[in-house]
């Protein structure tokens, strides 16, 4: 029963079918997680924004009576301004001048506080988020370190280029100071337009509270994200919140991964699953396959243990032991492939238009279930060969000697 | 005891035994004598309850086994017969004492006495593959000695042993039979009948 050779080919053959089992469901299961879960974060959001207009307190009563729509957060977007010093630009010309004191506006806002940004969409790929001190966290394409960007008209090479610990001479609301580059926010395509993030408590002090209170405290919010209850519902709330909207405010949000996500969790799971079940159900077939070949070339071994007074409750619990063996051993080979090779399958999906890559990992649950079906399936497969051996009898049995 | 009535064994179309009529008592070792192919092998499967017969009566103890389920007869023959081969089954990969002790669970020292009555002293550590068909034939006669159970069938004990290795055996089989016990061999050779209180001579059909 015990033969080397047999044992290694069953090894082989359960190890790449408990891979399967686990591996292919498990790319299935950690990636539709991963992008619901980035469809969570992201794809149930729609941003609403208007060039210079403020969004009216019915217009957002109206959106928030909207079905599907769970939490709005209405602030307030206003401009800061880089001031450089010598600036060179050829203004179009062709020629090199320098201007002395050049001020290049860029889009802010204020975390926290009335009219603010909501902290909690806040999320930082380095550095930290500005305290109550003059700094900012910026977003990713101010980064010194992105492509220059180039604009023909004014012959910049780059207007502003910043990373964490530099300093800038700003100006916002009129008040000029100097402030510093704390933190760079995570790439998020709802807001990418916001180029600096403030802290409300310092500009609360900095500027003073009836500043502070003209410019973000009067329910002029000119700025919306609104959250949506799940990526299905997002195209639906987006359609019906631009129809609230006055020109010259929109609505945006990816319509193209919203459908995606929903296709990829109604049809691609699903589809990983049935392909992995369909890998089990065809290793048990082989396992047994093997196991009926293992018994039937050997099976002198058990008339013999049966002709020495050994019982077939004895013979089960003999062959139980021997798959059970071969079976851990499988599965043992199986998780760690599994687990090293998940690694190995990535899925790339555009969100808008920004690329996300999803690593896969083997999940939990497909590894328990693996252990359980090894298990199971050495347990069930001595029991057939044992009930094969029942049909041939002691003598059948004996006679394959 | 061990009785047979008019007892009819077929293997597919070949008819091996015909209206057999047998009794053995304790005491009193029956040898089979006949050439290969005459069916000493299936009747000593038949009294060792390893096959059923097709027609006729086989009783033991009393009990008629034509006449009881596959569990009752795997029971009966667990309590009550002990089998050794013409060809002698030994699992290759453990040792001459280990197909002893792990198969009949027969503890380690009677297994090492019985082994070295049969001339095995020395092979005990040997796997199979290491041992010659005599010494292979006399693990699997120690096994069934080892049993203990009422009834011991040997299907040519003393093929492949020389005739001193062959009186070992024997001795060792008659004293089973001198306690009471029922014995069943069967030989191709006239000589071997000596240990016989009972020869029936078969031949092909």
């Amino acid at each position: 029963m015990r033969e080397v050779g047999w044992s290694v080919v069953i090894v082989g053959v359960l190890t790449s079918g408990l891979t399967a089992w686990i591996l292919i469901p498990s790319i299935g299961s950690t990636l539709s997680s991963n992008l619901t879960t980035y469809a969570n974060g992201v794809g149930t959001y729609i941003s609403v924004e208007g060039s210079g207009g403020v969004i009216l307190q019915s217009t957002i009563r109206n959106i928030s009576a909207i079905p599907g729509v769970q939490e709005i957060y209405p602030f307030v977007v206003n401009g800061t301004y880089f001031v450089v010093h010598n600036f060179n630009t050829t203004l179009g010309t062709g020629q090199w001048h320098v201007i002395p004191l050049a001020n290049f506006g860029v889009s802010s806002v204020l975390v926290g506080g009335p009219g603010g940004f909501p902290p909690a969409l806040l999320t930082l790929s380095s550095g930290k988020a500005p305290g109550n001190e003059p700094a900012f966290a910026f977003e990713p394409y101010l980064e010194d370190s992105q492509p220059p960007q180039t604009d023909v008209q004014l012959g910049v090479a780059q207007e502003v280029a910043i990373g964490c610990g530099a300093c800038a001479n700003v100006s916002i609301v009129g008040s000029h100071f100097n402030a510093t580059a704390v933190g760079e926010v995570a790439v998020n395509p709802l807001f990418s337009d916001i180029a600096l993030f403030w802290n409300s408590t310092f500009m609360m002090n900095h500027l003073g509270p009836q500043l502070y209170q003209e410019e973000w405290g009067s329910n002029r919010s000119n700025y919306l994200i609104v959250k949506v209850d799940s990526v299905a519902d997002v195209p639906r709330v987006g359609s019906a919140i631009s129809q609230l909207l006055p020109p010259p405010f929109q609505a945006n949000y990816d319509q193209v991964f919203a459908q995606d996500a929903q296709s990829f969790v109604t049809q691609t799971a699903p589809l990983y699953e049935i392909i992995g079940l369909i890998s089990l159900v065809a290793v048990i077939a082989i396992t047994f396959l093997v196991s009926h070949l293992v018994a039937g070339k050997r099976s002198w071994e058990a008339g013999m243990l049966l002709t020495q007074g050994w019982k077939w409750r004895e013979l089960y619990s003999l062959y139980s032991y021997y798959f059970l063996m071969l079976s851990i051993v499988s599965f043992a080979l199986a998780a760690v492939i599994s687990v090293a090779a998940s690694h190995f399958f990535t899925s790339t999906y555009y969100i808008f238009a920004e690329k996300v890559t999803v690593a896969a990992a083997a999940d939990p649950f497909y590894v328990v279930t693996g252990l359980l079906l090894a298990i199971l399936m050495s347990l069930f497969a001595s029991w057939t060969v044992v009930q094969r051996l029942k049909r041939m009898g002691l003598d059948g049995i004996l006679r394959a000697y | 005891m061990i009785k047979l009535e008019g007892v009819y064994k077929n293997y597919g179309a070949i008819r091996v035994l015909e209206a057999m009529d047998l009794q053995v008592e304790e005491g009193k070792p029956l040898c089979l004598l006949g050439r290969s192919g005459c069916g000493k092998s299936t009747l000593l499967k038949l009294v060792a309850l390893i096959t059923r017969p097709d027609k006729g009566i086989l009783t033991i103890d009393g009990k008629d086994v034509t006449k009881i389920s596959d569990p009752e007869m795997d029971e009966l023959r667990r309590e009550k017969v002990s089998y050794t081969f013409q060809e002698p089954l030994l699992i290759p990969y453990i040792t001459a004492l280990e197909n002893v002790t792990e198969v009949t669970g027969a503890p380690k020292e009677k297994a090492v006495k019985v082994l070295t009555q049969l001339g095995l002293g020395d092979r005990l550590n040997h796997r199979p593959p290491k041992l010659s068909g005599g010494e292979k034939k006399r693990v699997d006669l120690a096994r069934a000695i080892l049993r203990g159970t009422p009834i011991l069938i040997a299907d040519e004990p003393l093929s492949n042993l020389d005739p001193e290795t062959g009186e070992k055996v024997m001795e060792l089989l008659k004293a089973h039979a001198d306690k009471g016990g029922v014995l069943v061999y069967s030989s191709v050779e006239p000589s071997e009948t000596k240990y016989a209180s009972q020869v029936v001579n078969m031949e092909k059909k």
